[in-house]
């Protein structure tokens, strides 16, 4: 209490209150002096003095009080009188205010976060000048599916650089790997290569330095230039303003290492394309590949950004339409059925943020939390207010009219609130540190959500705002029932209103229907995610150490094809020398990595509809060294073809059937190989090792290519089988590859299981996510039983004292609360039950292997939520039997 | 001699005009206006200060901790300028009111 006190007097002294008062105080006394000096010169004893001149003032309190009212600064006095009875009133119960306080900050918290995301993330538009006619294009295919690349390649670039009636600009930029700095202290950096006018295109002004200009960009000019980000040159340079001309060493794969010199430095708007990228280098587009040859393979190595800005008065589906037609004419200039895939692409303008659905889906269990929230709130002011019948009445018989009354119970609110809101911003932030976390593994080169005030206030506005209306609206309610009017005793003897109950009886069931249906909903994703991690990967997962060799350097250091393979062989076999490897492979692609996605055409149905498949070029034994059996046909062998194919069982059973899949023969462009070249041909079956991730178990079927390590040189992706620590493995994969090329790291390297759990991320986080809401739900309504019924029992105590008194035994009361309890969890739960039934559908996209109507699920959920509903009465149940009955017939 | 209770608001009037002629503390204008009103009008001496607080607020007089001629310290009031020209608005409603009625009772 005495805290209270000190910081109300410093609150006051802020305003000059204290100062003010004592002031008043002082001029009183110093004219009662006065008066006093006068009657003593007149002849009075000092005492009498004073005495006379008191009289003489008059009510000194009183006229302090009237002085006082004249102050302007009074109002700030009420307002404090006022917390301070509310905070003390508040203090008094605990249980309500606690209740209120969590439940308010868990919806702002859980609230705030998941917005800030889906806003930052899908929501805001690009930080560019004038984001709404800037459009990125996409290449799509026409049944809706993403192919591995829906990129842009520079032949689209160059192509619709032409059509500038549409178009104020466009641009390219494309997301690069490269080693940075010299031998030793060389590190994979990433970067970005951006045409010319790219800056330009987006409205950036550098924040030191220049942009590229024009002929910087031309193949020929030989200067290599850089811009760095804002955040590398703040935290790597220190914002050295010296750094524009330094030289930095970077490893082209064309020319080697070379230095780069950087020439300016690109705001932090321009990080939203690439988080994790350092630098901008210019997208050289060399002449020698802008031939025939070049512009037709171009299409397929599509893996860069293509941006475009739009006139303002072009309409985006008009420049779609002429997009298309140049597309179109393409495909018919080079009509080579080698790129027959093309036929399925299509340019789009709009695709939607991988994250959208799942964002969206949180949101939606927040928003239900929120709900929840307010039902909860609201259940417990009607009984506050119940509770304070007797002291609102009294104020009201004392003349206080409505607003003052109002006034009260809008500072009681008040004060609740302005802790909620503290206490729901610290949720906020941590529930964004767990976002991020996420977020950077979902996709890295995302910037991380920041804790955005330009939304966070709004969102805190309008918690509020519904927090208010919901302590203010069962006021309201109650007020019209003229309940504040009588004085007569009423309020301390019977029972809680029919209309306050009726609606805390109503809110109480659609908390529990509300809660059961979020319950449903986590219970089936949890279900799922169980079933996804059950799922056997049918490889050593383990076991089984991956690592990439960068591609790019492999190209830069060995430009012979015989030194390539050599290479390979070396690296081959100094992999088998570490200690502990049972078997060493290689692979074409990077394994779990489920963006990648081929066609294929069986022989004799070359011209139709082509077959989807995931195609891995593997070594001889690749299948030996990861544990996937052979269930049919043969293993490859040293000798076999690049036209040896094995498939996986999912292949032979989705594409052929019942029918005979050894010996088919396919191809992987519609029409078939050119003359003289082979078919491919399948040797043998195997069993389906989900290379794509658990959850791809029945998507893509895959089919193994043959490449022997001393054939080609484009699988660069080196597969370890040890019992050894990955660590330990790792280390000693780093040390070989030293000794054999000093220049060439690994850019990628870890034990297979550990990417598993990596692509369920985002179920984890979804399912976790979303059950802690559907967890704080239940609690939220748990704690609405809970009010409801002790606030019932409390009032009902006379009634159950007179019939303990007249007969009914301890089980009799227990069984009658219990029973209010589990009629109001009941009809919640049938609710809820419908809810469900209808709503899961919603979800069905994202469950694996349980349907939506799993009755498991349903009847655990179910069963969960009633023994907590009847735990949850059975404390007011307790009360309620304790009641002495001679205390009632005392009254 | 009957001391006689003057009309609500006149006070602050009597104050203006108390203030007009130099700075008071508060005991000093009630003895002012005492005298002035030739000891006919008799403030009763606390109300005066609540109307006293009310012109402050309202920018009329300003205040300032001085010394009496017997050392004692007390709060001192003067006019401002807003202050100088209520009294000459105060004064002359105050003439046109005063008038009207003695006519009426004449």
């Amino acid at each position: 209490m005495e805290t209270l006190y000190r910081i109300r007097s410093w609150i006051l002294s802020i305003f000059g209150l204290g100062r003010k008062n004592s002031d008043l105080s002082d001029e009183i006394e110093s004219h009662i002096a006065l008066q006093a000096d006068l009657n003593i010169e007149a002849g009075m004893s000092p005492q009498a003095a004073r005495r006379e001149a008191l009289k003489r003032f008059g009510n000194i309190e009183y006229f302090k009080e009237e002085s006082r009212d004249a102050w302007r600064i009074r109002v700030v006095m009420d307002l404090i009188r006022d917390v301070r009875y509310s905070a003390r009133s508040l203090w008094k119960s605990k249980g309500f205010s606690l209740a209120v306080v969590t439940t308010l900050a868990l919806c702002i918290g859980a609230n705030t976060t998941i917005l800030s995301a889906l806003y930052s993330l899908v929501l805001k538009p690009l930080p560019v000048e004038n984001p709404e006619r800037l459009v990125q294009l996409f290449n799509v295919r026409k049944d809706g599916t993403t192919e591995s690349s829906s990129a842009s390649s520079w032949t689209q670039y160059l192509d619709l650089r032409e059509l500038d009636d549409l178009f104020e600009g466009c641009a390219l930029r494309q997301d690069v790997t490269q080693i940075m700095g010299e031998a030793e202290s060389a590190r994979r950096v990433e970067g970005q290569k951006v045409t010319v006018e790219f800056f330009d295109l987006m409205g950036a002004r550098p924040v030191l330095g220049r942009f590229f200009s024009p002929h910087e960009a031309k193949p020929e000019d030989p200067s290599n230039l850089l811009v760095l980000t804002q955040s590398v040159w703040e935290n790597e340079y220190n914002s050295d303003p010296n750094v524009i001309g330094m030289r930095i060493p970077i490893h082209d794969y064309k020319d080697g290492r070379l230095p780069y010199t950087v020439i300016g430095v690109a705001p932090k708007s321009m990080e939203v394309f690439n988080f994790n990228a350092k630098y901008f280098a210019p997208f050289k587009i060399m002449s020698s590949e802008d031939t025939d040859a070049g512009r037709r393979y171009g299409r397929g190595a599509a893996v860069s950004d293509l941006w475009l800005r739009l006139k303002e008065e072009v309409s985006r589906d008009l420049a779609l339409e002429r997009i298309r037609a140049i597309e179109q004419r393409w495909l018919e200039e080079f009509s080579d059925k080698r790129y027959a895939w093309h036929n399925d692409r299509i340019a789009m303008f709009d695709q939607e943020h991988p994250l959208r659905n799942s964002l969206l889906l949180l949101e939606g269990g927040s928003l239900l939390v929120l709900l929840v929230g307010c039902f909860n709130i609201m259940t417990l002011t009607v009984n506050r207010v119940n509770q304070k019948r007797h002291e609102l009445s009294i104020r009201g018989a004392l003349g206080a009219g409505k607003f003052i009354v109002w006034r009260l119970l809008l500072m009681e609110c008040a004060c609740l609130v302005l802790v909620a809101t503290a206490l729901g911003s610290i949720l906020a932030w941590g529930g964004n540190r767990i976002i991020n976390k996420y977020l950077s593994i979902l996709n890295p080169t995302t910037m991380p959500v920041a804790f955005d005030w330009e939304l966070f206030i709004p969102v805190v506005i309008a918690m509020v705002g519904l927090a208010v209306l919901m302590s203010i609206l069962p006021f309201e309610i109650l007020w019209r029932t003229k309940l504040f009017q009588r004085v007569d005793g009423a309020a301390r003897v019977a029972s809680a209103g029919g209309l306050s109950r009726k609606l805390t009886n109503g809110m109480v069931v659609g908390q529990i229907a509300v809660a059961f249906a979020m319950l449903i909903g986590s219970a089936l994703l949890f279900r799922s995610f169980q079933k996804v991690l059950a799922v056997d990967p049918g490889f050593e997962a383990s076991q089984i150490i991956q690592a990439r060799l960068d591609w790019d350097t492999i190209h830069s250091l060995y430009k012979k094809r015989s030194d390539k393979r050599s290479l390979k062989r070396r690296i081959y076999i100094a992999m088998q020398e570490i200690a502990g490897v049972d078997g060493v492979s290689f692979a074409s692609n990077e394994l779990l990595n489920p963006k990648l996605g081929h066609t294929f055409f069986k022989r004799g149905d070359e011209e139709e509809k082509p077959l989807a498949v995931m195609w891995h070029s593997v070594s001889t034994e690749f299948l030996a060294t990861m544990d996937i059996s052979l269930l049919e046909g043969r293993h490859f062998q040293p000798g076999d073809s690049e036209y040896a194919i094995i498939v996986d069982e999912l292949f032979a059973r989705r594409y052929f059937g019942d029918g005979d899949v050894l010996g088919a023969e396919m191809y992987f462009r519609k029409g078939g190989p050119h003359p003289g070249e082979p078919w491919y041909r399948v040797i043998g079956v195997c069993s389906r090792a989900n290379l794509l991730g658990l959850e791809q178990r029945d998507e893509s079927p895959i089919l193994y290519g043959h490449q022997a390590v001393d054939e080609g040189g484009w699988s660069y992706t080196v597969l370890l089988r040890t019992s050894r620590s990955a660590g330990n493995v790792i280390h000693d994969m780093r040390t070989k590859l030293r000794e054999i090329e000093p220049g060439l790291p690994l850019s990628y390297a870890g034990p297979l299981d550990e990417k598993l759990d990596e692509l369920l991320t985002g179920r984890k986080a979804i399912t976790y996510l979303l059950l802690s809401f559907s967890g704080l739900a239940l609690l939220l309504s748990i704690i609405g039983v809970y009010a409801v019924l002790s606030y019932d029992v409390s009032q009902r105590r006379k009634e159950i004292g007179i019939r303990r008194a007249i007969g009914a035994g301890r089980s009799c009361v227990l069984k009658m609360i219990l029973r209010q309890g589990a009629s109001k969890t009941g009809i919640g739960l049938a609710l809820g039950l419908l809810a469900s039934l209808y709503f899961t559908r919603f979800l069905e996209n994202q469950l694996f292997d349980v349907t939506a109507v799993d009755p498991w699920t349903y009847l655990a959920t179910l069963l969960i939520f009633l023994l907590v509903a009847l735990a949850a009465s059975y404390i007011p149940a307790r009360r309620a039997v304790r009641v002495d009955p001679l205390e009632s017939l005392r009254l | 001699m009957k001391k006689v209770d003057f009309p609500q608001g006149t006070l602050e009037l009597l104050i203006l005009r108390v203030l007009s002629s130099g700075s008071n503390h508060g005991f000093g204008i009630a003895q002012r206006i005492h005298v002035l009103s030739k000891e006919v009008l008799k403030v009763e001496e606390g109300s005066l200060y609540p109307a006293l607080h009310r012109m402050h607020e309202r920018g009329w007089i300003k205040s300032e901790w001085g010394t009496t001629e017997n050392s004692r310290r007390a709060k001192y009031y003067k006019l401002t300028r807003l202050g100088r020209t209520r009294l000459t608005a105060e004064k002359k409603s105050w003439e046109t009111l005063a008038t009207a009625i003695s006519d009426v009772l004449s």
